[in-house]
C-alpha cells in the first residue's frame, strides 16, 4: 500500500533537512557525521512540514 | 493633439481649493528636497521627510487616517520596520537575550549527549527566516542579523577553545559562512510566505491556493542555505591557504 502523500512529503523534507544540515556542518568546520548539524537540519525540516499544515492531512 | 490637451488651462485663481493646496504642497516638497540637496544640512533625511509629511498634512488639511489611507505600501517599508525593530531590540538588550537563549538551547543534553550543540543551533538560526516566512525577507534579515553576528563570534570562541576544525577549515570562515547562509535564507523567504510575499503574488496570478507552493519553496531554500554556506566556506578558506 502506498504511503499517504503528506507522509511522503515529510520523508522528502527530512531528506532535504539532512542534506542541508550536513552541508552547513561541513561549511562551519564540523564533520559530515556531526549529529548537531544533522539533528538541526531534521528539526528545521520537520518544523516547516508542521507549519505548512502537513499533519492536518493525516 | 487631443481636445483635452489643447483645451486652454484654467487660470490659477480659478482653480479649486483642492488643486491649489496640491500645488502648494508640491512646491513645498520640491523646494525642501532641493534645499536639502544643495545645503546638505546635518539632519538625517528621514527627519526632514517626516517633517515634510507633517507640513504637507497641514497644507492639505489631512487627518492622520487620511494619511494612513494614502500611504503607498511597499516591501521597503518592511525593511525599515525591521531596522527599527532591530534598533529597539539592541537597545533593550534583546540580542544579548537571544544569544543567552541560543546558548541554553545548544547546551541541552539528554543522557549526557548534547542534542543540538552549537552546530545544530546554527542550522536552526540560519533557517529561522524561512521557518517564519514574512512577506518581505528583509524584515527578519535586518531584525536578526546582529544576533547572528554575535552567535557566529561565540561559535568561533568555542571552536577555538575546543580544538581544530574538521578538514583544517580556518575559524575565520565561520562568521561569513553563517551570515551568508542566513542572508540567502532570509532573502528568499518572502517566496513561501502566506502573508503576501512574492510567491503569494505568483500564486494569486495563477489563481491557485495561497501557500500551495510554500513547502516546495522552503525545501529549495533549505538546500540553497547549505550550499551557500559551503561555497562561502570554500572560497574564504582558499584565501587563507
Amino acid at each position: 500500500m502506498a504511503l499517504p502523500a503528506n507522509i511522503m512529503l515529510l520523508i522528502f523534507m527530512l531528506g532535504v533537512g539532512l542534506i542541508s544540515g550536513i552541508l552547513m556542518s561541513v561549511a562551519l568546520g564540523k564533520k559530515v557525521t556531526d549529529s548537531g548539524g544533522i539533528l538541526g537540519g531534521l528539526f528545521v525540516a520537520f518544523l516547516m512540514w508542521v507549519l505548512t499544515g502537513g499533519p492536518s492531512y493525516i | 493633439m487631443s481636445s483635452e490637451v489643447a483645451k486652454k488651462p484654467i487660470p490659477f485663481n480659478e482653480l479649486s481649493t483642492h488643486l491649489k493646496r496640491g500645488y502648494l504642497s508640491l512646491a513645498v516638497f520640491l523646494v525642501v528636497l532641493s534645499v536639502t540637496l544643495i545645503t546638505k544640512p546635518p539632519i538625517p533625511i528621514q527627519t526632514i521627510l517626516i517633517a515634510l509629511a507633517l507640513v504637507v498634512m497641514l497644507i492639505g488639511n489631512a487627518k492622520l487616517q487620511d494619511l494612513m489611507a494614502g500611504v503607498i505600501l511597499h516591501p521597503i517599508m518592511a525593511m525599515i520596520a525591521g531596522f527599527l525593530a532591530a534598533g529597539a531590540m539592541d537597545l533593550a538588550g534583546g540580542f544579548d537575550a537571544l544569544l543567552h537563549a541560543l546558548n541554553i538551547l545548544a547546551g541541552i543534553k539528554i543522557g549526557g549527549f548534547a542534542v543540538l550543540g552549537f552546530m545544530g543551533v546554527a542550522v536552526i538560526l540560519a533557517n529561522i527566516p524561512t521557518i517564519m516566512p514574512m512577506p518581505c525577507g528583509r524584515i527578519l534579515a535586518v531584525a536578526l542579523l546582529p544576533g547572528v553576528v554575535k552567535y557566529g563570534n561565540r561559535m568561533i570562541e568555542i571552536i577555538e577553545s575546543t580544538g581544530p576544525t574538521w578538514g583544517g577549515i580556518p575559524v575565520e570562515v565561520i562568521l561569513p559562512s553563517l551570515m551568508g547562509a542566513f542572508i540567502v535564507n532570509a532573502a528568499a523567504s518572502c517566496g513561501p510566505s502566506p502573508l503576501g510575499g512574492v510567491g503569494g503574488i505568483g500564486e494569486g496570478n495563477l489563481g491557485v491556493k495561497i501557500g500551495s507552493s510554500g513547502l516546495a519553496q522552503q525545501a529549495g531554500i533549505m538546500i540553497a542555505t547549505g550550499l551557500t554556506a559551503i561555497i562561502i566556506s570554500f572560497i574564504v578558506s582558499a584565501t587563507y591557504m
